[in-house]
């Protein structure tokens, strides 16, 4: 009850948080403007993580274009590169960068380097059960429960919740970990921030999905796991976190800027320099950082982009942008 | 009847038309899948095979001297080997350029050299595309070149280099730099130097942090430096990209290894000596690994291992035995390999996980400045003659060596040599760890469990139904056994992850229990039974309806067991099972272990294995039952001594189908544990085969990367672990068949 009564402020805090600096980030950004012309197959290929924000771009934008065609395919973002290199599809979401060797044989096929358009913000969340009372955690803990390699500087490792300063039954308990599979620009992620790129412990539990990581954290009373915040249920609890030993722990939030594991969300394009990109995908992308699309990625639980960052990126879509009437760009 | 005769004969004909037809058809298909499945593993094999080819190097251009060799400090190469940079004794950088295939190198236009640092230069060192530049007068710049693409029309893209100035700092002291490096930081920009006498001095210029840590660092902007306490004159340092470690060599071979904090105070390894003239140091990409060469020609790795008694420097393992003094060291900047020049002027490349000398040529000239490409795809060298010369180098697979692929190795970060798969980094420094040895023992390890689980309840099962049960029941239960093989994995895999799992992490000790409780229980029925199988009423249950009545009786006991476990294992264990193996024995529980695993596993075979062995036991030849039964033997004993060695071949087939098939099992496996790849035996702890492996990774491998060979590879092992148990159950069938299958 102890933990709960602290928590009220801070979840109090976000709240507000949430209704007011986001909102307000949205409503900058400029509306979506239909075009003519635009129709067609749009393929999407990339993150399981993004997979439902492409879904919900994808509804809305037939809303407005309604022969329009957009199939959405989310296995991992390491599946963007090759269907955009062999050309199955148009869009790759990736939640995290190109690798030097994506990006060379995407080179190779096209003679110029890949496009990211950043289009939403994540939070990775460390997952615990519910029932769970630790308080938090500072990253080199969270590296010497996850890593055998302790790159973060954690003195030992840590085995059981009790290392972790847990009182009661839980302590004596091994922590049971769960992950994400190598295909996910989370397991990389997670790999560059929080094991300080060191390695995974072997007895890691990869899961082939987010959800599948919050469930094992669900059921298991001594579980811990990483996902995206919009992934959180009911039966688990983001642990708030700390960059070293000695600050203040953080709660998991687009708006606490002080989090240590905030990344972008990425659409990887097949941009030639110098030329526009093709209509459908261009429309489809300005939809994507337009006011509306912005609130679909509030609404699914992901941060929006700010309105400096939006008018950076539609910058990227091409020169022809200044026709349709934005306003941000120009 | 000569109308008769004639039909007879069209008939006999037609009979022995589709006879031939028939006998073609067969030896065709027989013939068409020996091709299909030659003709897989063909393919298979061709996409696994690229990985053990070498590696290629050859020349690209060798160029006449531009400028005198001693005036060149230091040299680079663009990632299309079009453009070179030579950065020059003036301070200056000279820029040229390759336009067309075939031409020599030009300047790039205007065409003069540019100027990077005001006044002459003592020594430069690099850090990946950096460059600290070190004046005559102490003071240095720490500069980048960069490329600018512009594409023409025309698909042509031409690149334009320029220099950009991230940092300049003065010079300090009276002592005069041998050499220095400086690395800006987001809290602060240090430079270490190596003085001539043989000290290391640090300098430190806070960043402009405007609300804190103002008295204490005095003012933001200022520089503070000091003199590290290092006990025998350096000849040699390194200074990490995050400008947190220091690596440095004395006179008598000895690595010095300085950890530097926020606060920049220290900490210190010496390692011993080896008494041999150190010559030439260089980080590995991911500045962790240095690679040290020395007089004598040897090359070897190093990196800081953490042991029970705090952290040493390690040699890792030597990397090259060469002939002449190592001179020249250029890392890759995207993975661990480095190219090195010798006294002699041979260029080889090596590898550092792997250990692997990729490639080997002359320079012919001793070298003055060595280059790789950030591409890893060419060499450049400025010869003692003040030529240039230019390799194309090519190393598809450095990574991959039977000892990386079968052997411990003693990765970066790691305390000691390990068997380990972790294929994928969240950063192109990360060191891919390909041992496929914990991908085999998972195999086999689910394979064992899985067999221990289906084996005796299968044969038995089929004993069971084929000789003591009426034919009634065996007209239901054979069918109904081979239904449950048409169940889906993937539902098998699913129910074994979402409802096993966890139920059996509940009731595991209830699972032990029942393993004594049950046989335990039906010997308590069998010993009252024989007391009342006599009386008229009971004789009614038919000979081989028996189950009917046992059946109540074991659910009865299995019931009691789950009943009365939690006091038990309150009472074996002092509460709870999982946490005394922990604490005892030191094991992990894992909720997603080998028992699930083997059960769900298991469940699949049974089926098979069931039906095969029930086949074969069903055709063995009533007349040797009856014979048996006839010369007074009971039914136990016809089984026992007649009717099972009799079946052998067909039951040992069942078993090695069963075991194929559990070796390439994928889905169940890959749902129903952690996928992680662990080397223990213990049952309680997950695991991670080689077909749920290729199906986990191959969406993560990049076509015809490293990666996605070593999945092809692993497909190639699974390929041969089946084939064998296949070839081999085979050749024990024929053995057994000519023993036993006389009748």
């Amino acid at each position: 009850m102890a933990t709960k009564k602290n928590r009220i402020p801070l979840i109090f805090a976000l709240s507000v948080g949430m209704l007011s600096a986001p909102a307000i980030a949205a409503d900058k950004t400029p509306s979506y403007k239909k075009v003519s012309g635009v129709g067609g197959n749009l393929n999407s290929i990339g993150s399981d993580t993004l997979n439902n924000l492409m879904t919900y771009w994808a509804e809305d934008f037939r809303k407005v274009y309604p022969n329009v065609k957009v199939q959405v395919e989310g296995k991992g973002s390491s599946t963007a590169p090759p269907a955009l290199i062999s050309g199955s599809s148009q869009l790759g979401p990736m939640s995290r960068k190109m690798k030097n060797k994506e990006k060379d044989k995407f080179e190779k096929k096209y003679g110029f380097k890949p496009t990211a358009i950043a289009v939403a913000r994540d939070t990775l969340a460390v997952y615990v059960n519910k029932d769970n009372p630790i308080k938090g955690m500072t990253l080199p803990q969270v590296d010497a429960v996850f890593s055998r390699t302790r790159r973060g500087g954690y003195a030992s490792d840590i085995k059981t919740w009790g290392d972790l300063g847990v009182k009661g039954a839980l302590a004596s308990r091994p922590v049971s970990i769960y992950g994400r599979n190598s295909a996910s620009g989370t397991y990389g992620y997670f790999k560059k921030k929080a094991l300080f790129k060191g390695d995974y412990k072997d007895s890691v539990k990869e899961q082939p999905g987010s959800a599948s990581v919050v469930n094992g954290v669900a059921g298991d009373k001594a579980g811990i796991g990483y996902s995206g915040i919009g992934y959180k249920t009911s039966g688990v609890r983001a642990v708030p976190l700390a960059k070293k030993a000695g600050q203040p722990f953080v709660e998991a939030a687009f708006e606490n800027k002080d989090y240590p594991l905030g990344r972008s969300l990425y659409v990887y394009v097949v941009k030639e320099p110098g030329k526009p990109l093709p209509l459908l995908t261009r429309e489809f992308l300005k939809f994507v950082l337009s006011k509306e699309g912005q609130k679909i990625v509030q609404k699914d639980g992901y941060g929006a982009l700010s309105p400096k960052a939006i008018a950076k990126q539609r910058k990227k879509l091409g020169a022809a942008l200044g026709s349709t009437g934005s306003s941000a760009a120009h | 009847m000569k109308e008769s005769e004639s039909w007879s004969e069209k008939a006999l004909r037609r009979a022995k038309f589709f006879d031939k037809f028939a006998e073609y058809l067969i030896k065709g298909g027989g013939i068409a899948v020996i091709i299909t499945v030659a003709g897989i593993l063909f393919l298979v094999l061709r996409t696994a095979l690229p990985l053990f080819s070498g590696a290629d190097i050859s020349t690209l251009l060798e160029e006449k001297p531009q400028v005198a060799a001693p005036r060149v400090l230091a040299a680079g190469v663009g990632e299309y080997l079009k453009n070179v940079h030579l950065i020059l004794d003036d301070g200056k950088v000279r820029f040229l350029r390759q336009v067309e295939e075939g031409e020599g190198l030009r300047p790039v236009p205007p065409g003069d050299d540019r100027p990077a640092f005001p006044g002459e230069l003592k020594a430069v060192r690099r850090h990946g595309d950096r460059y600290t530049l070190l004046g005559k007068d102490g003071s240095t710049a720490l500069i980048r070149v960069a490329y600018r693409t512009e594409y023409r029309p025309g698909g042509k893209s031409i690149r334009h280099p320029r220099i950009e100035q991230e940092a300049m700092l003065p010079a300090v002291g009276d002592e005069r730099e041998v050499s220095c490096a400086v690395r800006s930081g987001e809290e602060s920009v240090r430079r270490l130097c190596l003085l001539e006498n043989g000290r290391l001095r640090l300098d430190q210029v806070a960043g402009e942090d405007e609300d804190e840590y103002e008295e204490d660092g005095g003012e933001a902007g200022a520089m503070t430096s000091r003199l590290l306490n290092t006990p025998d004159p350096v000849t040699r340092a390194l200074f990490s990209g995050d400008g947190s470690r220091i690596w440095a060599a004395d006179k008598g071979g000895r690595l010095i290894y300085v950890e530097l904090d926020d606060e920049g105070e220290t900490l210190q390894h010496i390692s011993r000596g080896t008494g041999r003239q150190i010559t030439a140091m260089e980080f590995f990409f991911g500045d962790l690994t240095v690679a040290v060469g020395d007089a004598s020609g040897d090359l070897s790795a190093w990196f800081m291992v953490r042991g029970e008694s705090g952290t040493d420097i390690t040699m890792v393992r030597p990397l090259l035995r060469g002939k002449g003094a190592i001179r020249h060291l250029a890392p890759s900047s995207r993975d661990k390999s480095m190219v090195v020049a010798d006294a002699g002027g041979e260029i080889s490349a090596v590898f550092l996980t792997s250990g692997r000398q990729l490639f080997r040529a002359q320079s012919g000239t001793p070298v003055r400045a060595l280059g790789y490409s950030k591409r890893n795809n060419g060499i450049l060298a400025v010869g003692a003659d003040g030529a240039i010369r230019l390799w194309a180098t090519d190393a598809p697979h450095p990574e991959i060596s039977s000892k990386t692929l079968l052997g411990k190795v003693w990765y970066e970060n790691y305390t000691k040599p390990e068997f380990v798969w972790q294929s994928t980094g969240g950063t192109d420094e990360f060191e891919s760890k390909l041992s496929l040895i914990p991908l085999i023992y998972g195999t086999l390890k689910s394979t064992f469990y899985a067999m221990l689980f289906a084996v005796p309840i299968s044969l038995l099962g089929a004993i069971y139904t084929s000789q003591f049960a009426g034919a009634r029941v065996r007209a239901a239960v054979k069918p109904a056994v081979e239904i449950l093989a048409s169940v889906p994995s993937v539902v098998v895999g699913f129910l074994a992850a979402l409802w096993l799992a966890p139920l059996l992490s509940n009731e595991m000790v209830a699972l032990g229990i029942c393993l004594l409780s049950v046989p335990l229980g039906l010997m308590i029925f069998i010993a009252l039974w024989s007391f009342v199988q006599h009386i008229p009423r009971v004789q009614l249950v038919q000979k081989g309806n028996e189950f009917i009545i046992v059946l109540p009786v074991l659910l009865l006991a299995v019931w009691l067991t789950v009943k009365l476990s939690p006091g038990l294992e309150s009472m074996i264990f002092d509460q709870d099972f999982t946490l005394w193996l922990y604490q005892s024995a030191g094991i992990g529980f894992d909720q997603r272990n080998t028992v699930v695993i083997a059960i769900a596993l298991g469940f699949a075979l049974i089926p098979i294995i069931f039906s095969l062995a029930e086949d074969s036991l069903s055709t063995v030849p009533g007349s040797l039952n009856a014979a048996s039964l006839a010369m007074g033997a009971s039914r136990w004993q016809t089984v026992q001594r007649v009717i099972l060695p009799s079946a052998s071949p067909g039951i040992f087939v069942a078993v090695m189908i069963g075991l194929g098939r559990a070796v390439g099992e994928t889905m169940i496996v890959l749902m129903a544990t952690g996928n992680t790849p662990l080397m223990s035996m213990n049952p309680f702890q997950g695991l991670r085969t080689l077909s749920a492996n290729i199906a986990v990774e191959v969406p993560e491998a990049p076509v015809d990367g490293t990666l996605y060979r070593t999945l092809f590879l692993c497909g190639v092992l699974l390929f041969t672990m089946t084939f064998c148990v296949n070839t081999l159950g085979e050749f024990f069938r024929q053995r057994l068949r000519e023993k036993y299958g006389r009748f």
